[in-house]
């Protein structure tokens, strides 16, 4: 409870301070409009505070007493006496300026001003900051920056000697106090001072070369403040907490495992070399595979119900509406053919991304179709939607001990999908089960076939595909016949022993049944969205379709998919996205073992498990890479709708 | 703003505090905790990095000690008496009784002591340790990880008054474990012993076998009950994220016993290679026993399918005859199994045997070693080396199991243990440790945790799912080498 109070406490604390700054900030820029006096030396007053609170609260001064471990009210002043020092001489100095305005004497002010700084800094500077100056970075970093100054300021058209003197400033900060050499033994208080001098006298003179702004400018400076002044928090937000970060995981994948030598591209390319991330070695086996055919078969019924389907609108193939059935079923089909035999981490993480968004939006635009104005619509959809309630962990534990589990085969098995798959074996080889089996198959496809005939007059395009499905139930009805489906073996001497698979282990398809848990959970999401894009179109449009004669199918796929095409790329941008990065999953059931590894996983284990930092974040980089075109597009495609 | 603003604006800060206090909680407990499968079984809840408040603290206190330019001695920095202790034991029961081993040592030196254990030490003591808020001291489950710390600088070394009252604790050989390039690090907290096979005397007796001398007698063993119709072994590697290692320790108590603790030595460093002969023909023994028809219950379905915890069971149901495992199985064996007291279905253990003539042990453990450099954090250190915080721990684990008759998993090296607290099985395992010729650390826990903590793991896996040759493996793991 305590803990609670005192984080109430914090947060409050917390808000209220970030408001009071910026409310404060607004307030300072009001006053550049009204009373410019005023402005300069609340501004100069502000960032001499802000200087002074840096450098004295980062211990590089000598304070004015000593600093107790804990803060304690009763030692305020050690803590305020420098901020509040650089607050009066920043403000005097606003103030003193802005009653100037002969272009001489301003620049002699600030100039003699900042030697006054720098001659004070360098003396309260600690002596182990005390600098050794070097005359080749003195000469070399000044000209470079003046050089970039002139540079920046010639493409932006403005002063050229102002230009020219900010850039000496940074070059002289840099060449000085950049070089590292502070606290060496032949550090001194008189090359410590040059540097805080000469700094002091151009930062002095930069502001003094500035004029007074007029009224135009000071209506200027009043509206860029405001722009800055919203954005800035949001800027300073994502520049520390992700491009940085982004930029330094870049420049660790260049090094080597303990970040100290620059290795170049080496980790990408082990990344990409190492046959557990990429192997193709066992891709001719791809051409034997028992897939195949049944690909080929999708592909022709595909393109014979296009076909059939072109004749009733007098086109040579049309794909809108039934073919895409058996085209999906053929193109995901392919894809477990192509990634059972191209293996490592990387075809890992294309299968997750294909699969899962594949089958998760099919599925969710199928149920959202489905449920669509039936009746218990609302409960059907909370049932399909409720995985997304369960944590990713949960859920993979929940999968694996209960669904996937097996026991030896001496024992009863206790995971769901074992037990259901030794009994259909124990069924289907044994009589009378194996009939009843069977002909449960063959009633399945009958009705199938029988429907195609009644819709063959209607739409032959619709009768090829149902009895496309049809074909499905009457292959499981013939090897049922044939020997029997499910877990299943004999042995030598004709006993029949149960033949457990193990889902979690036995590669490769042990892949899919992890996206399974996946697909689970996120079916239900693209599903609610689905459904909220297909409620959104406009009813008159079906009603003038219903007019027109036509059936469901071709409402379906003539006006509510081409009308909710965005929703859907959302959708399936979206699951990808997360796909892509998955983690959980494979890090509670597997570990990335049995052939499972994706790279997230590969890339917390190589940063945090084996400690090989430059592996780590060049695996990162590749994910990032792959995630990237999706966002982008995402990005793009919002922007696009508003 | 009206009223119903102002609600939402409370309603979020109130959330955010939430969190927020959820993060910086004093105990990380872990809520996806609740495994049926045994203690080992890693799940991970997104647990953040360890919330070392104390750590960090002092961090700070440093800081400010350093710009008040005195030469610190580390002396005079905020002392809060209390020490931070993280580890990967973090079951109920081992924290529990973790707390009340300490519990005597805060009564009489007013020193806090916590403890917290993670599911994922292994990666959260490297972002702590990277992110300058390590704990105060740390059990390492690892020799290895503790050396690379210690060449890194990270740990500090054991001041020569500590080093010298925990050492007369210990006999050379499991001191040695925590020393690091002449320097002594780390303090033993606990032995596993890993060469034993657990067994029920009265089967054996009723079959009429008799305990294996030699690795052939254990071939001849096994092909005999195999002939007999009864499953002579049951193995299980599945561990969840550690899948494998009870592969890795069948290798190196096969590599102790044919190759010799010399070539081990020269294995753990990386000398010799995996792919050499000794290493490949090891792997090879082990698949050959295996995947002999008949010769091993898998209560998972395959023997990379079983969780290693899950063969205590059919160990006692009498699915299986023999299960190779370490000292703290005792602890999964199913509740009042009845241990070495000679009863019907009581379960004993026996050494695993080897060709040779002397008797290696494969040995196990955690060490504690501290990040920091304060006098409380010594006085905890010398404390945990003592057979005092031995027998507490026992005393404790034992209590929580219900007492007499209990195994509770944990033993010690330690001299001066108070056998009275552990069950006659439980001493005859401190009996082997002490009459060992030669005690070998755990290979995989030396070896750099590319290796040790991954491919060894991984590719024996493999090799056990039948994925990849002996061969294969061997080279896999070889090129991982770092």
């Amino acid at each position: 409870m305590d803990k609670i109070v005192s984080t109430f406490i914090s947060v409050i604390l917390a808000v209220g301070v970030s408001t009071a700054i910026w409310v404060g900030a607004n307030l300072i820029f009001n006053q550049s409009t009204r009373d410019f006096r005023r402005f300069s030396a609340l501004a100069g007053g502000v960032v001499g505070l802000l200087f002074m609170t840096v450098i004295d609260g980062n211990r590089l001064v000598t304070g004015i007493g000593t600093r107790p471990d804990a803060f304690e009210l009763a030692s305020i002043h050690i803590f305020l006496f420098w901020p509040l020092v650089g607050a009066a001489i920043g403000a005097a100095l606003g103030v003193v300026l802005s009653n100037i305005d002969d272009q001489r004497m301003r620049l002699i002010v600030g100039v003699v001003a900042g030697v006054g700084v720098g001659v004070l800094i360098g003396f309260i500077l600690k002596s182990r900051y005390q600098l050794a100056l070097r005359t080749n970075p003195l000469i070399m970093w000044p000209l470079i920056g003046a050089a970039l100054g002139v540079g920046l300021s010639a493409l932006r058209r403005r002063n050229l000697l102002k230009g020219a003197v900010t850039g000496l400033f940074f070059g002289w900060l840099y060449g000085t106090f950049g070089g590292g050499l502070q606290g060496v033994a032949q550090a001194n208080l008189g090359e410590t001072l040059l540097a805080t001098v000469v700094a002091g006298a151009l930062f002095g003179g930069r502001l003094g070369l500035t004029a007074n702004p007029d009224v135009v400018g000071r209506a200027d400076i009043d509206q860029k403040s405001r722009a800055w002044l919203f954005v800035g928090p949001a800027c300073a937000f994502y520049t520390i907490m992700l491009i940085l970060p982004a930029v330094q995981t870049f420049l660790l994948s260049l090094k080597d495992r303990d970040s100290v030598e620059w290795v170049g591209l080496e980790n990408y390319q082990l990344v990409v070399q190492d046959p557990d991330n990429l192997d193709t070695s066992r891709f001719e086996g791809f051409f034997g595979s028992a897939i195949l055919p049944w690909v080929l078969f999708f592909v022709v019924a595909g393109l014979l119900i296009a076909f059939l389907l072109g004749r009733e609108t007098s086109q040579p193939l049309n794909f809108g509406g039934a073919p895409i059935i058996p085209l999906i079923a053929a193109g995901a089909l392919l894809s477990f053919a192509v990634f059972t035999h191209l293996r490592g981490t990387i075809i890992n993480n294309l299968w997750w991304v294909v699969g899962v968004t594949l089958l998760s939006t099919a599925l969710g635009l199928f149920i959202a179709k489905m449920a669509d104005g039936a009746t218990g619509e609302a409960v059907a959809k909370s049932f399909v939607f409720m995985p997304m309630a369960i944590s990713m962990v949960g859920a993979s534990i929940i999968w694996r001990l209960i669904m996937y589990q097996a026991r030896d085969i001496s024992k009863d098995q206790t995971g769901v999908f074992n037990a259901a798959w030794v009994w259909l074996g124990e069924v289907s080889t044994s009589q009378p089960g194996q009939t009843i089996v069977g002909a449960i198959f063959v009633a399945a496809a009958l009705a199938l076939a029988y429907t195609a005939y009644r819709s063959v007059a209607d739409s032959p395009a619709l009768a090829g595909l149902y009895l496309t499905v049809a074909i499905v139930p009457l292959w499981v009805a013939y090897r049922s016949f044939t020997g029997g489906i499910g877990g299943y073996q004999f042995t030598e001497g004709g006993d029949l022993l149960a033949r457990t698979s193990n889902f979690v282990q036995d590669g490769p398809y042990n892949n899919f049944w992890l996206m399974f848990i996946l697909i689970w959970s996120s079916t239900g999401f693209a599903m609610v969205i689905l459904s909220a894009a297909i409620k959104a179109v406009p009813e008159d449009f079906l009603e003038a379709a219903r007019i027109d004669g036509a059936t469901d199918g071709q409402i379906f796929w003539r006006i509510t998919v081409p009308q909710i095409t965005p929703t859907i790329a959302v959708v399936a941008t979206t699951t990808m996205v997360n796909v892509m990065k998955v983690f959980d999953i494979v890090k509670v059931t597997t570990n990335g073992q049995f052939g499972t590894q994706v790279l997230a996983n590969a890339m917390f284990q190589e940063a945090f498990t084996n400690f090989n930092r430059g592996l780590g974040a060049a695996l990162a980089i590749v994910l990032f890479l792959g995630v990237l075109p999706v966002m982008v597009y995402n990005v793009y495609n919002q922007t696009k709708e508003v | 703003m009206s009223f119903s603003r102002w609600k939402s604006l409370l309603a979020l800060l109130a959330v955010a505090v939430l969190f927020l206090a959820a993060c910086s909680g004093d105990e990380v407990t872990d809520a996806a905790e609740t495994v049926a499968e045994g203690a080992d079984e890693v799940v991970e809840e997104a647990e953040e990095a360890m919330e070392d408040e104390e750590a960090m603290e002092e961090e700070e206190a440093m800081e400010e000690e350093e710009a008040m330019e005195e030469e610190g001695d580390g002396e005079a920095m905020a002392d809060t008496g209390t020490v931070t202790i993280t580890g990967p034991e973090r079951t109920e029961q081992d924290v529990a009784a973790l707390n009340a081993a300490f519990a005597p040592f805060t009564e009489e030196t007013g020193i806090e002591v916590v403890y917290t254990g993670s599911a994922d030490w292994e990666a959260e003591i490297n972002v702590a340790v990277e992110g300058g808020t390590a704990p105060d001291i740390s059990f390492f489950p690892q020799p290895g990880k503790l050396a690379d710390f210690a060449r890194d600088g990270h740990l500090k070394a054991l001041p020569d008054a500590t080093s010298s009252a925990a050492s007369a604790n210990w006999d050379a050989g499991s001191w040695a474990f925590g020393t690091v390039d002449g320097g002594q690090y780390g303090i033993p907290a606990k032995t596993d012993l890993k060469s034993l096979v657990w067994y029920q005397p009265a089967r054996f007796e009723a079959l009429g076998y008799s305990i294996p001398e030699t690795w052939d007698d254990l071939l001849a063993l096994t092909d005999q009950a195999i002939a007999d119709g009864n499953t002579p072994w049951c193995v299980g590697i599945e561990s969840g994220q550690a899948t494998g290692w009870p592969f890795t320790d069948w290798i190196e108590d096969i590599m102790l016993r044919t190759a010799g603790p010399d070539a081990y030595d020269q294995w753990v460093t990386g000398d010799l290679d995996f792919t050499d002969p000794a290493v490949v023909g090891a792997f090879e023994a082990v698949g050959e026993l295996w995947n002999k028809p008949g010769a091993v219950f898998a209560s998972g379905g395959t023997i990379a399918a079983t969780n290693f915890g899950d063969n205590g069971t059919p160990l006692v149901e009498g699915d299986c005859l023999m299960h190779r495992q370490a000292s703290f199985f005792g602890g999964f064996l199913p509740e009042g199994t009845p241990a070495a007291d000679g009863s019907e279905g009581a379960v004993d253990v026996f050494y695993f045997p080897g060709n040779g003539t002397d008797r290696p042990i494969l040995v196990a453990g955690t060490l504690a070693a501290a990040f920091h450099d304060r006098a409380e954090i010594w006085q905890v250190m010398e404390y945990i080396g003592s057979a005092e915080y031995a027998n507490t721990r026992q005393a404790a684990q034992k209590e929580a199991l219900g007492g007499e008759g209990a195994l509770t998993g944990f033993a010690s090296a330690v001299k001066g243990l108070d056998s009275s607290l552990f069950e006659p099985l439980e001493q005859s395992f401190v009996e082997i440790m002490a009459t060992a010729d030669v005690a070998r650390f755990d290979a995989s826990d030396l070896m750099p945790a590319d290796v040790g903590a991954g491919t060894f793991w991984s590719e024996g896996t493999s090799f056990v799912n039948g994925d990849k040759t002996a061969q294969e493996a061997a080279e896999a793991i070889e090129a991982s080498w770092p």
